[in-house]
């Protein structure tokens, strides 16, 4: 009886595995570039002919190899990058398996050339798997591999390969993520002597952002910088108001190493909650920094997607990062030039950091509507945002009758309403426009919702209840929502038929029309819209309506004291810069563009 | 047109006018003033067509005529004059303003293109004492709404009676209310009047203690008339909101107590009231009032106050801004709060005679009623 198992021969393993990790000339490149990122290299320069088919070669200025090295480099599962089993939980190299070079040499005809920098160097000759040549060679420190004719003896595979244009996009996707990822490294791509890509070394990341698309791209972002317990997450964020729902870039790295993963982009795109509309999806650059042991790598053939050990963890760190770095200044947009980043804590002006600016009614200290940590942040932040408050004009003997708590001895800073629709005030860097609805917006919308976590807020009982006739469909919206309008504030009561009498309404503001809000609402949370669509719960749906109908209108004159209130409460708010609806609340105009406008050098 | 007018009737004249003046307009005839010189003198007129203000002051006329001219410059001119006679006079539309040894010559618009303030018949009037009028101004506008759709509630209701006049103002969630003796046999009869509280603040400003006052009405307008000075104002259209019906007849539980030391009380927890509702607690029972506040996020504070009380114990909460407001016009040194349940209307009124109080005459406290609405409490 004949044996019908065998042990395949070594050149036949390759040419299977050859299938997992070589797909196309992109794959190619992707093991060869990362292998010289490995070898340590400063610059890499990859170069087509016809889309990679004809010939791929990469070149590196990495630490090279000995001839032995190279030689054995050749054997399927030979790595410099792991020695024992423990080293691959804890893998910083892009490559690890010792796989790629034999696999590429298994499907190509395969030319290497390699040194260490000490003595001559290595050249190998390799077609479809066998070792033709080793020969010495004059080469500088590092290796350059050349693969021609990818897939000759392969045809069923060959077949599959694209266009040399479409096979040359795909090259220029993985140098991209690759370049991304190492924005100290220098990358040339040439496709067919044709330069493509040109990304000189020792950048860094917004830079290479406007090397590979264009500066103004590039000022799109703004920087996350997070970290918990030993999980770092950083990169470049698209600000809200920028972000458009077509063509979108994600970008995730974890130990530098790209990967994929839907459900930390879900966590990113948590992050943004209610500072986007619904169905936009905004672009993202994020590079997390696990400690070894909390990735696995070893999960794909090409490693295209990562298993961590805690991913709530993970997706937590990707959330609140997010967040708090929407909550910074920085994630508004401005008017022309953006001023020169000052260094954080830098000391506010003449004003006491916890101080800066106010009422004096303790509205700047009373974190609203938000975890007491994420608060502090935007309170400090705001101190040394504001210009320094000029106490040339306290408002003296003018108490206002309307409100008696208000500013009696508080020096507001200077701020002026325009149109009755925008209030500015000057800052430390220029002056900021602020919406005064989009504003308010912001701050009713995270005080229901801190309200909502702690039971719910009094209603202001109304002498002259309101009544109210509704149509069906809405009358049996109030009667489903009923408890969550009694925790807002709303008492209502049917009152035959399909009227409501309502006793008690909220009282965000002496502007406040609680019949005309609450019929808006209604009407919104029963038909939906594109902002209460977005929610997640019928809480958040209420505070959205509620905050798009509560607010001050445009159009609302406003005293120095209700400005001044304005701002402190925007600012003891998570996300004081955007609205709800992905509008921004505040843009700058920064004394730089102002300079560069009037043509005023220094 | 052409007369002589001293410095300091100038300013007088200009003063009392400049808060009639709009500061925005989209009518440029309104930021001017009328000048007008006839046999009585000279007249000063200034209107946002809302609400109207006119004076005569003394002056020398030569030749009678009217124009009409900047009233901001014309104030700033009179600021800035040497004490001398002014001698202003007009060729064309230009005015001329002579003094010592200044001269200026500012561009006016013509009388006919500044509007006419509205003729009411004063064979039906009344006729109020100023005192009484500024009384009821003073202690009952502060109450009515900012909340600009439903304008009834951003005007004062004045009700005119058979012996008694009386004004109310709200905006839903407090509301003053405050009456005054009349003669009798007093006019024009019975009236429900609503008032911007703009016009009844020039009320204020331009008239004493002492003046008679002469009231008319058109259908919808109201005049002011003194010995110098009218004021017009175009009435908000009613009805107004039956006040009566809710005010609370059997609130039982009685709280009487320093209205100084109340006042101060809420104002030292409003400190640590939230922002967003301004809420304080009161807790009544036996002798004591407990006020106190919890701001999650910021901390809490809490006082004891002896008082007179007798009821069953109580808890209630309010917005610490319309008790400050309430308490501060409360026209005397006791204050008697009246409660019936956590979420029913309370009732402040005065205890006693009147604070160093014009014009309530009458012994015993005035007649003066706050209500104000109580936030729920959830907890």
């Amino acid at each position: 009886m004949t044996r019908r198992i065998r042990v395949l021969p070594d050149r036949l393993a390759n040419q299977i595995a050859a299938g997992e990790v070589v797909e196309r000339p992109a794959s190619v490149v992707k093991e060869l570039v990362e292998n010289a990122l490995d070898a340590g290299a400063t610059r890499v320069t990859i170069s087509l002919r016809n889309g990679g088919k004809t010939e791929i070669r990469v070149a590196d200025d990495g630490s090279g190899m000995g001839r032995e090295d190279a030689v054995l480099s050749l054997d399927r599962h030979a790595t410099s990058k792991i020695v024992e089993e423990k080293d691959l939980a804890a893998i910083r190299t892009l490559g690890f398996r010792g796989e790629a070079l034999p696999s590429i040499a298994a499907v190509s005809r395969l030319n290497v050339e390699t040194s260490d920098g000490r003595g001559e160097g290595t050249r190998l000759r390799v077609t479809g798997g066998s070792l033709l040549a080793v020969e010495e060679c004059a080469r500088r420190r590092g290796t350059t591999v050349t693969v021609r004719t990818l897939f000759f003896n392969v045809p069923a595979r060959a077949k599959f390969l694209r266009s040399a244009a479409a096979e040359t996009r795909a090259v220029s996707e993985v140098v991209t993520v690759l370049a991304l990822a190492n924005p100290r490294v220098g990358f040339t791509l040439e496709s067919n002597d044709r330069r493509i890509l040109e990304l000189g070394p020792d950048s860094e990341l917004r830079a290479r952002l406007a090397d590979i698309w264009d500066r103004e791209m590039a000022e799109e972002y703004t920087p996350v910088s997070f970290s918990r317990a030993r999980t770092a997450l950083s990169g470049l964020i698209q600000r809200p108001h920028a972000a458009t729902p077509g063509s979108r870039r994600t970008y995730l790295f974890v130990n530098g190493r790209p990967f994929t993963d839907r459900s930390v982009l879900r966590a990113a795109e948590r992050g943004y909650t209610t500072t986007v509309a619904q169905g936009i999806r905004p672009s993202l650059f994020l590079f997390l920094e696990v400690p070894d042991g909390e990735v696995d790598v070893n999960v794909h053939p090409a490693k295209a997607e990562v298993r961590f050990r805690d991913r709530k963890a993970v997706e937590a760190v990707v959330e609140e990062g997010v967040r708090r770095a929407l909550g910074d200044v920085d994630s508004t947009p401005t008017i022309g030039a953006r001023a020169p980043e000052v260094a954080a804590g830098a000391p506010a002006g003449s004003k006491a950091p916890s101080r800066a600016y106010g009422t004096g009614t303790g509205a700047a200290g009373e974190a609203q509507g938000s975890a007491p940590a994420g608060s502090r942040v935007a309170e400090s932040q705001m101190s040394f945002f504001m210009a320094g408050a000029p106490a040339d004009d306290g408002p003296g003997g003018e108490r206002s009758m309307e409100a008696p708590l208000a500013a009696e001895h508080a020096a507001p800073p200077l701020m002026w309403q325009l149109h009755r629709r925008y209030i500015l005030s000057e800052t430390r860097s220029g002056l900021i426009i602020v919406d005064q609805h989009a504003a308010h917006e912001r701050i009713l919308y995270e005080e229901l919702m801190a309200a909502f976590d702690r039971g719910g807020k009094p209603g202001q009982r109304l002498l002259f209840p309101l009544t109210i006739r509704l149509s069906p469909a809405e009358f049996g919206t109030v009667e489903e929502l009923s408890g969550i309008l009694a925790r807002a504030g709303f008492e209502i009561e049917p009152f035959g038929g399909r009227s409501v009498i309502v006793h008690a309404v909220p009282d965000p503001h002496p502007y406040f029309d609680a019949e005309r809000s609450l019929r808006e609402m209604i009407s919104e949370l029963t038909h939906g819209s594109a902002l209460v669509d977005a929610a997640r719960n019928q809480h958040q749906r209420l505070c959205l309506s509620f905050a798009c109908k509560a607010a001050i209108k445009a159009g609302q004159a406003l005293s120095r004291e209700e400005m001044a209130e304005l701002f402190d409460r925007l600012f003891a708010t998570e996300l004081p810069y955007h609205d709800v609806h992905g509008r921004p609340t505040v843009i700058q105009l920064s004394l730089q563009e102002l300079d560069n406008r009037f043509r005023r050098s220094g | 047109m052409k007369f002589t007018i001293t410095r300091d009737n100038l300013r007088k004249g200009l003063a009392a006018v400049a808060g009639s003046v709009p500061t925005r307009t989209t009518l440029p005839v309104l930021s001017n003033l009328l000048l007008e010189a006839d046999g009585d003198g000279v007249r000063i007129s200034g209107t946002d067509l809302d609400t109207g203000v006119s004076v005569r002051v003394p002056g020398e006329v030569e030749e009678e005529g009217a124009i009409t001219a900047p009233a901001k410059k014309l104030q700033e001119i009179a600021r800035e004059l040497p004490s001398h006679p002014v001698e202003v006079s007009t060729r064309g539309e230009i005015v001329s303003l002579h003094c010592g040894k200044s001269r200026f010559r500012l561009n006016g618009l013509p009388r006919d293109e500044f509007p006419d303030f509205p003729t009411v018949d004063f064979s039906q009037r009344w006729s109020l004492d100023g005192g009484q009028l500024r009384t009821l101004i003073s202690r009952v506008s502060f109450a009515v709404s900012t909340e600009e759709t439903r304008p009834i509630l951003n005007g004062v209701l004045w009700q005119i009676g058979d012996g008694e006049m009386r004004m109310v103002a709200t905006n839903g969630h407090r509301l003053a209310k405050m009456s005054q003796p009349l003669e009798s046999a007093n006019g024009a009869g019975e009236a429900e009047l609503i008032v911007h509280p703009r016009a009844l603040n020039q009320v204020t400003k331009l008239f004493d203690e002492g003046d008679r006052i002469e009231v008319a009405r058109s259908e919808n307008h109201l005049v002011f008339r003194g010995e110098d000075v009218n004021i017009f104002t175009r009435l908000i259209e009613g009805p107004y909101p039956n006040y009566e019906q809710v005010i609370p007849r059997d609130n039982d539980k009685i709280l009487v107590a320093d209205r100084e030391a109340l006042n101060a009380a809420v104002r030292r927890m409003a400190i640590v009231a939230s922002d967003q509702t301004h809420r304080v607690r009161l807790a009544m029972s036996g002798s004591t009032l407990k006020f106190s506040v919890q701001t999650p996020d910021l901390g809490e504070a809490s006082e004891e106050m002896s008082v007179d009380y007798d009821g069953d114990a109580l808890e209630i909460g309010f917005n610490a801004n319309y008790l400050l407001e309430v308490l501060r016009y409360i026209p005397a040194d006791e204050v008697r709060l009246s409660f019936k349940a956590p979420e029913r209307a309370a009732i402040l009124e005065p205890v006693g005679s009147a604070a160093g109080e014009g014009g309530a005459t009458t012994a015993g406290a005035p007649d003066f009623l706050c209500l104000v609405m109580p936030l729920r409490l959830m907890d």
